[in-house]
């Protein structure tokens, strides 16, 4: 068994509104490891976007631990933090959020120059090969708006990827594309992750769920349950879906 | 019901604009009906003290020369007077004359105290209120009624000793009252400081200035009054009527007519009034930028909800009305409460006034014309807003549904590479280049700003009175010395005196007359060597003897152009002269001409004219010094330094430059609360794009770098237009204030680095304004920033 990158040990996230505490997410143990990849899904509203924000350090944590390579990331400052989404995290949103008035090429440098290492030959050789893996090099130069919500999700993708992230956060990343986007997205997902890429993915398509090779179940703040799956295979698709939908059926979804 | 439902909504969200917007209406509201009531209240408590004070429609002043008996019988008679009184009054021709305390009156003049023929209203002891007429008696012998501008001036109380001293007199008084008297100095030094004593002492000092001529001399004023039937003719004309063919004008030093008096006795809080209302029409014009700015980001941020309010059936005049509702409810609650808050401040200043008018004020406020000013206001605000507000037809609710929040960003601004160093400099700059047209508002208002501060503090040095004597008296002197006779030895004995300190530079002869321009009266300045005039606007000098020059401001009240021929009149004849140039000068309110010694002769005036020297000396700090020095020496001169007027003019230059102040004071915090206000709205248009980069890693020190640098450049662009606009707009602003006091052109000085520390000051308040906004990237959650709030 691979070693754990992330390890979070009694999780809670709490809101308070008007004086009323919402508590979003309850004690949540869960484990990250090295190569993973691991699909959080759950009905609406059951924590599962806090959950991955939490864990990226994007948002602070009610009570518990979140450690990263052994440190404790809640407990960090807000610089600290930063260096952490900017070294070691990458994330991915549903609504994409890239810069609309920069190109796709200046949107991926950007966390790439904003480290102290490297030079910006360096960064931009690195954006240019992502660009290429991610066949955007035509679009590399256009603004967000001028390209397909495929193309942007992308971008977003490679965004996140130009620091060598230990884990990838993705949050819905194929909830704003078509079909034939989102299979691209994901693909793409799964050929990173068969590279040795760890990835986090909160999702509620099952077809997504699928690309995982864990797929956690939250409910009402809590984990309600756990699937382990054998490495994808686009060969074996058919019976990972029956597995998973019967899994997913036995917790009433 | 549904749309106060809205507007309650909106009150609720978007506090901050709404109470910025509020503030701001209040202080402009504040000002204006400030000024608006401190000019109605001096105008009228000028009016008043006049009507009461009984200075005549109009009044001579005679000094040396007067005219005779039989003149003024003949006056009397004549049937456009209705009444005539002559007012004795005795001037020390030496120094240290008049002293309360340690200040020395330079002009004092001093006459018996008599209501019935000249009422200068004494104040009661707390300077409230005004002894009633029939109760108020001339000051006991020993004891002297004196202005009241000397209780301000001198810190003098009632119980205070006066002396008045010359080489062979020395008595002390006891000031027992303070009146007011519109003669008195005030904006332009009219030559004369009260002081009433008994009509005994009067007539002691009467007596003592036949004693020793050399010292005092009686002299006197004299009020006319028109008749009913001539009350059309105008003041100036009724003077020209009643002097032609007489010497009555001629000799008069000082000709005060009704309308001048009312006019000089307010015309401080008119300038005053002019300046308050002039920042205040500013701050309105970057209030309506800030409101329509307000709009245009509430109209983007609130695209979708607009779309599901109209997908839900609501029409755009609903939308419209919710927006109209809560930003004119905001703008009328504002004026109103400034309103409100300004009368009892009204009430509360009025009492300084006296200290700076010389008037009791009555501290009513100008509530119609406060309220005209506000509802011109709310109309200007209704009209923009309505203007903005279409923009509600144009959004369809699909588009809206579909796209969300409206894109920010169309361009990709400048073609600058994102590299290292400086990549947050770099990214602040393509963010700002890419919605530059989204900033236009932000920058215009920066400039608005700009140039309200810039235009304000010009304002703190443009009666200063340095300029005043340097630039708006005429002439270039250090020192003018008048003389009985400039043949005579008491030249050479004041000559060596002046070079006992300094050496004389040039000496040029000057006297005085008064000339009418086409049947316009005015004053003359007789040079013999127009080198002397240091204010010429247009034109050239007058060489010829057929050359006169006038001032700009008499020109253009009666359209006479540079090339004009003008027909001059003086005691009894008349000659056409060339209007070669204009100039301008505080004298006599700026109706004053100037012509060569030698073009005046053409009138067949007598060659005795010429009998002041103006002179300039090496060191002119000397003046003052040389001047006091003269009038122990040689007393019977009547000497004059440009530092002494200087000094005389202090009093107004402290109140301009502190009611400047003030004003610029009022603009820089107008800015701030601007300047909040922009970042704040900006901030939230942008918010999506800091949590971009904040969930990518930037740490939020370089997030709000990007924020803040951007207002670097807003306040930049702002700045520049901000000068242009000062450039260009200042001197019409001016040139609106300038007639007032009697200049034509108030030239803006503004030196180099005022405005360049006004620029960087600028620049690092809206930095530093921009990076306490900014401030909220830590405070709130990146998927709170990336969702736009």
């Amino acid at each position: 068994m691979s070693k754990a990158i992330l390890d979070c040990k009694d999780l809670s996230k709490s809101y308070a509104h008007e004086g009323i505490q919402n508590h979003v997410l309850k004690h949540i143990d869960l484990e990250i490891r090295q190569g993973e990849f691991t699909v959080i899904m759950g009905p609406s509203g059951s924590g599962k976007s806090t959950l991955l924000y939490c864990i990226s350090g994007m948002e602070s944590c009610s009570g518990g631990s979140v450690y990263l390579h052994g440190d404790d990331i809640t407990k960090f400052n807000e610089n600290r933090l930063s260096d952490i989404r900017l070294q070691n995290f990458g994330f991915v949103f549903q609504q994409i959020h890239l810069v609309s008035n920069l190109s796709l090429l200046e949107n991926i440098v950007i966390p790439g120059l904003s480290r102290k290492s490297g030079s910006n030959k360096e960064v931009y050789a690195k954006a240019d090969s992502l660009l290429q893996t991610f066949l955007l090099e035509e679009a590399k130069n256009r603004l967000p708006s001028q390209v397909s919500g495929g193309e942007q999700q992308r971008a977003a993708i490679a965004r996140a990827l130009i620091n060598q992230p230990d884990i990838i956060f993705a949050d819905e990343p194929t909830g704003a594309l078509n079909q034939n986007n989102s299979t691209i997205v994901l693909d793409l997902f799964t050929r990173l992750n068969q590279e040795g890429q760890t990835i986090v993915m909160v999702t509620h398509d099952r077809r997504a769920a699928l690309r995982g090779g864990r797929i956690i179940y939250l409910l009402d703040g809590r984990i309600h349950g756990e699937l382990t799956l054998a490495p994808y295979d686009e060969d074996m698709l058919k019976s990972r879906e029956t597995q998973v939908n019967a899994w997913l059926e036995s917790l009433s979804w | 019901m549904a749309i106060w439902k809205l507007i309650k909504a909106q009150f609720k969200h978007k506090k901050a604009v709404y109470i910025s917007l509020f503030l701001l209406t209040l202080l402009i509201s504040f000002i204006l009906t400030f000024a608006f009531s401190m000019s109605k209240n001096i105008s009228e408590a000028a009016e008043e003290a006049y009507q009461a004070g009984k200075y005549g429609d109009v009044c001579f002043f005679y000094i040396m020369d007067t005219p005779s008996e039989e003149e003024l019988e003949k006056l009397a008679e004549r049937e456009e007077v209705r009444d005539l009184r002559k007012i004795p009054v005795v001037f020390p021709l030496a120094t240290n004359a008049g002293i309360i305390s340690d200040y020395k009156i330079a002009t004092p003049w001093f006459q018996a105290y008599n209501p019935d023929i000249f009422n200068a209203r004494l104040l009661r002891d707390d300077m409230k209120s005004y002894v009633p007429k029939e109760d108020a008696s001339a000051p006991s012998d020993g004891e002297v009624y004196v202005a009241n501008l000397f209780h301000f001036m001198t810190g003098a109380e009632i119980g205070d000793s006066f002396h008045i001293t010359s080489t062979n007199f020395n008595k002390e008084y006891r000031i027992s009252g303070f009146v007011e008297d519109l003669r008195q100095v005030n904006a332009v030094n009219m030559g004369g400081n009260s002081v009433f004593l008994s009509a005994n002492d009067y007539e002691d000092l009467a007596m003592l200035a036949q004693e020793f001529p050399a010292e005092f001399c009686e002299s006197f004023f004299l009020s006319v009054d028109k008749a009913p039937e001539f009350s059309d003719l105008s003041d100036d004309d009724f003077v020209n009527v009643i002097s032609r063919g007489t010497d009555i004008k001629d000799m008069a030093r000082i000709i005060l007519t009704g309308e001048q008096v009312i006019y000089f006795s307010s015309i401080m809080s008119q300038i005053i009034a002019m300046i308050i209302i002039f920042v205040a029409l500013l701050m309105f014009i970057a209030n309506l930028l800030i409101l329509n700015f307000n709009i245009n980001s509430s109209l983007e941020a609130e695209y979708k909800n607009i779309g599901v309010l109209k997908a839900c059936g609501l029409q755009k005049g609903h939308i419209q009305r919710v927006y109209l509702l809560s930003f004119l409810l905001t703008i009328g609650l504002g004026f109103g409460l400034g309103l409100l808050i300004a009368s009892p401040v009204v009430v509360v200043s009025t009492p300084l006034l006296l200290g700076i008018f010389n008037l009791l004020v009555s501290g009513q406020t100008a509530w119609l014309l406060s309220s005209g000013a506000g509802l011109v206001i709310l109309v200007i605000a209704l009209l923009m807003m309505l203007v903005q507000l279409r923009k509600v037809t144009k959004i369809k609710p699909r588009e809206a549904l579909n796209e969300g929040q409206q894109s920010v960003y169309f361009s990709q601004g400048i073609d600058l590479q994102l590299k290292k160093p400086f990549l947050h400099a770099r990214l602040s700059v393509k963010q700002f280049t890419a919605s530059l047209h989204q900033y236009l508002s932000a920058v215009l208002l920066i400039a608005v700003l700009f140039f309200l501060v810039l235009y304000t503090y010009s304002l703190t040095n443009i009666l200063e009175s340095e300029r005043m004597v340097q630039e708006f008296y005429g002439l270039d002197f250090d020192i003018a010395v008048r003389y009985e006779d400039t043949d005579s030895e008491t030249k050479e004995k004041t000559e060596a005196v002046i070079e006992e300190y300094t050496p004389i530079l040039s000496r040029e002869y000057m006297e005085y007359a008064d000339i009418e321009v086409n049947k316009n009266s005015l004053g003359l300045f007789i040079a013999d060597n127009t080198k002397v005039l240091s204010s010429l606007l247009e034109g050239k000098k007058p060489e010829f003897d057929n050359e006169i020059i006038l001032t700009k401001l008499f020109a253009q009240m009666h359209n006479i152009q540079i090339g004009d021929m003008v027909e001059v009149y003086s005691k009894g004849k008349t000659e056409d002269y060339l209007v070669s140039g204009f100039f301008q000068s505080l004298n006599r309110a700026g109706m004053m001409a100037l012509m060569k010694d030698s073009a005046f002769r053409r009138l067949d005036v007598e060659d005795d004219q010429s009998n002041e020297i103006l002179y300039k000396i090496e060191d002119p700090s000397y003046g003052e010094e040389i001047a006091e020095k003269l009038f122990q020496e040689v007393p019977e001169l009547y000497v004059i330094s440009s530092e002494g007027i200087q000094k005389s003019m202090t009093g107004v230059d402290a109140i301009f430059a502190g009611i400047s102040w003030l004003m610029l004071g009022i603009a820089l915090l107008f800015v701030i609360i601007n300047g909040i206000m922009v970042s704040v709205k900006i901030f939230y248009r942008e918010a999506a794009d800091f949590g971009i980069f904040k969930a990518i890693g930037i740490r939020n020190s370089a997030n709000r770098l990007i924020f803040s640098c951007r207002f670097l450049f807003v306040a930049f662009a702002g700045i520049l237009i901000g000068y242009v606009l000062q450039l260009v707009l200042a001197p019409q602003l001016n040139n609106l204030l300038a007639p007032m006091v009697g200049v034509s052109t108030f030239v803006v000085k503004i030196e180099w680095f005022i405005i360049i520390i006004f620029a960087l000051l600028f620049l690092i308040a809206f930095f530093l304004i921009a990076w306490a906004v900014s401030g909220r990237i830590k405070r709130l959650e990146i998927r709170n920033l990336v969702n736009a709030i």
